[in-house]
């Protein structure tokens, strides 16, 4: 599970506020027309309203699998510590604190501050990025998509790393290996002329050479 | 072992894991997990591959793919599934009246706040009706006056199913705010629950009390009467939450102050889900009975006495049962 960020989730956070303003203006221009042409329906709309601004992140996050509309463009969720889905009273609890969390700080007379401050230090300062609402409810947001990894060649080739190396040394090598996809070409190169003492090559080649060490280590079926 | 020969050995146990990983998580195949198809000693197989995988230094990208596989068993086996209907039902039968009696002293605490101002305010105005100034401008008073006035044109009208539900969503989004209020200050400021709750127990006290004096009694009692036993207590409730909420907070006691705070707001949500229900109630008891000029005002304060008395048995008596003490 990886975490989301503050830049993620911001991002969802806006989101969501913009949905509910369209959803706002939307409801302001249907019931004002329809108080024109007559029919006074108020309430409704105070009912609707109500339940966009208490109930809407506690809804979308309870019955989506922990994801608001937000959530779902930045591809991340709210899931409880150990991973599972959301329950009725973690959804809940995590909603219940988003006033505070969303406060700013200028409200409370403090000269800095900004849309969201507590949420945002709090995400800021905590290790799964969580903010209030996560601390008292034991859950946290994180990345739904996994990270991409290159296919690898089929290639059977192997060569012979000249001298042992230590476990993340090699870890190293592979990782090389699953993310050569997402390097351009110069970057390959640059990243594996740094192994140039190991196997004196300049430029193709090297990459070659620790796509053949990262075989080795890997193993050849 | 090399990696790619560990792969080659496991991947179409991987595979099989994946098959049924899919099946079960169609919405309705949920709850239906056995082991009969081997799931849980498959889960506990791969939970085993991912950790040779780690201590043996494969690749990132295995450690990865392995990882999401365990993950998605995990969810599987340990999602907690209390079907919706039991677990509402639950919370009001047994979670929630249990819930009040255990915070008595809050409960205590926030019901003198609310009622103790109120109270005093209300012998004040009846001993010298002109205190009343010192709550509300004469444009207010004016206002209310007129709203309770049993000889107004308006009382004599019976409002109209439009206007009723009109009146419900504004009563819903005032009340729970004012709910919300009160808690969410008794978390930021601590005293702040007091305050809220002082300031609406002087208001409500006096603004009764004046109409009272004022001759309105018919219109006001039958009016509040009903609603008042779901919307009073709600407060009530609320300002104790709010209150549970600031003790951990501000007087941690024994526990460190992180760990008091998550005791806190786990009790207080509790309080938090039910007085926001009663709330509601309050709100469509006011909107649709308590407005409406159908019934004559006895049927009003017999209706009002039963709602009060079932508040109280509620929160005395449901939920308690042999293994219970609270």
């Amino acid at each position: 599970m990886r975490p989301a960020g503050i830049i993620a989730r911001g991002t969802g956070f806006l989101v969501d506020e913009l949905i509910k303003l369209l959803v706002f203006f939307f409801l302001q221009l249907v019931f004002f027309y329809l108080r024109v042409t007559g029919i006074n329906l108020e309430g409704l709309k105070l009912i609707i309203v109500f339940v966009v601004v208490w109930l809407y992140g506690f809804l979308f996050e309870w019955l989506n699998d922990g994801m608001t509309p937000g959530k779902m463009m930045v591809k991340a969720k709210a899931v409880n510590l150990d991973g599972t889905p959301l329950s009725l009273y973690s959804a809940a609890v995590r909603n219940l604190f988003r006033p505070i969390d969303s406060i700013s700080l200028f409200m409370v007379g403090l000269p800095i501050g900004g849309v969201g401050m507590p949420g945002a230090l709090f995400i800021l300062f905590s290790a799964r990025f969580r903010r209030l609402g996560d601390h008292l409810a034991n859950t946290m947001v994180i990345h739904t998509n996994t990270p991409e990894f290159a296919k690898r060649e089929p290639t059977a080739t192997v060569r012979q790393i000249p001298q042992p190396l230590k476990v993340n040394e090699q870890l190293l090598l592979l990782e090389f290996q699953d993310r050569r996809g997402s390097f351009s070409e110069e970057r390959a190169i640059e990243l594996a002329e740094i192994l140039y003492p190991l196997h004196g090559l300049k430029g193709e080649a090297a990459v070659r050479a620790c796509m053949e060490y990262a075989n080795s280590i890997r193993g050849v079926k | 072992m090399k990696e790619s020969y560990f792969v080659h050995t496991k991947e179409s146990e991987w595979a099989e894991f994946l098959v049924s990983l899919d099946r079960l998580e169609r919405r309705w195949n949920k709850g239906k997990s056995s082991n009969a198809d081997g799931f849980t000693d498959r889960y506990r197989s791969i939970a085993h591959d991912l950790t040779i995988a780690r201590t043996r230094g494969y690749s990132n990208q295995l450690i990865v793919r392995l990882n999401n596989l365990v993950q998605r068993g995990h969810n599987l086996l340990y999602t907690k599934r209390l079907g919706f209907v039991r677990g509402f039902l639950n919370f009001f039968t047994h979670t929630f009246p249990r819930a009040v009696r255990f915070q008595k002293m809050y409960i205590l605490l926030s019901f003198l706040a609310f009622v103790c101002p109120g109270l005093g305010m209300s012998y004040m105005i009846s001993t010298q009706p002109e205190f009343i100034h010192t709550v509300l401008s004469d444009d207010q008073l004016y206002q209310y006056r007129e709203m309770y006035d049993p000889d107004s044109e308006h009382q004599s009208q019976e409002r109209t199913a439009m206007q009723n539900i009109t009146m419900f969503g504004h009563y819903i989004f005032n009340n729970t705010s004012i709910g919300l209020l009160v808690f969410i200050n008794g978390l930021v400021f601590g005293i702040g629950s007091i305050i809220v709750l002082t300031i609406n127990g002087i208001f409500i006290g006096s603004i009764i009390t004046y109409l009272c004096i004022a001759g309105y009694s018919s219109t006001v009692l039958p009016f509040v009467v009903g609603h008042g036993a779901f919307e009073l207590t709600a407060i009530v409730i609320a300002g104790a939450a709010g209150l549970r909420m600031a003790k951990g907070v501000f007087i941690p006691g024994v526990y460190a102050r992180k760990t008091s705070i998550k005791i806190a707001s786990k009790e207080a949500f509790i309080l938090c889900g039910g007085f926001f229900t009663m709330f509601i109630l309050a709100a469509f008891i006011e909107a649709f009975w308590s407005s409406s000029d159908f019934f004559p005002n006895s049927i009003k304060y017999s209706m009002g006495l039963l709602l009060w008395i079932a508040v109280f048995y509620y929160f005395l008596f449901v939920g308690r049962d042999k293994y219970s003490h609270r």
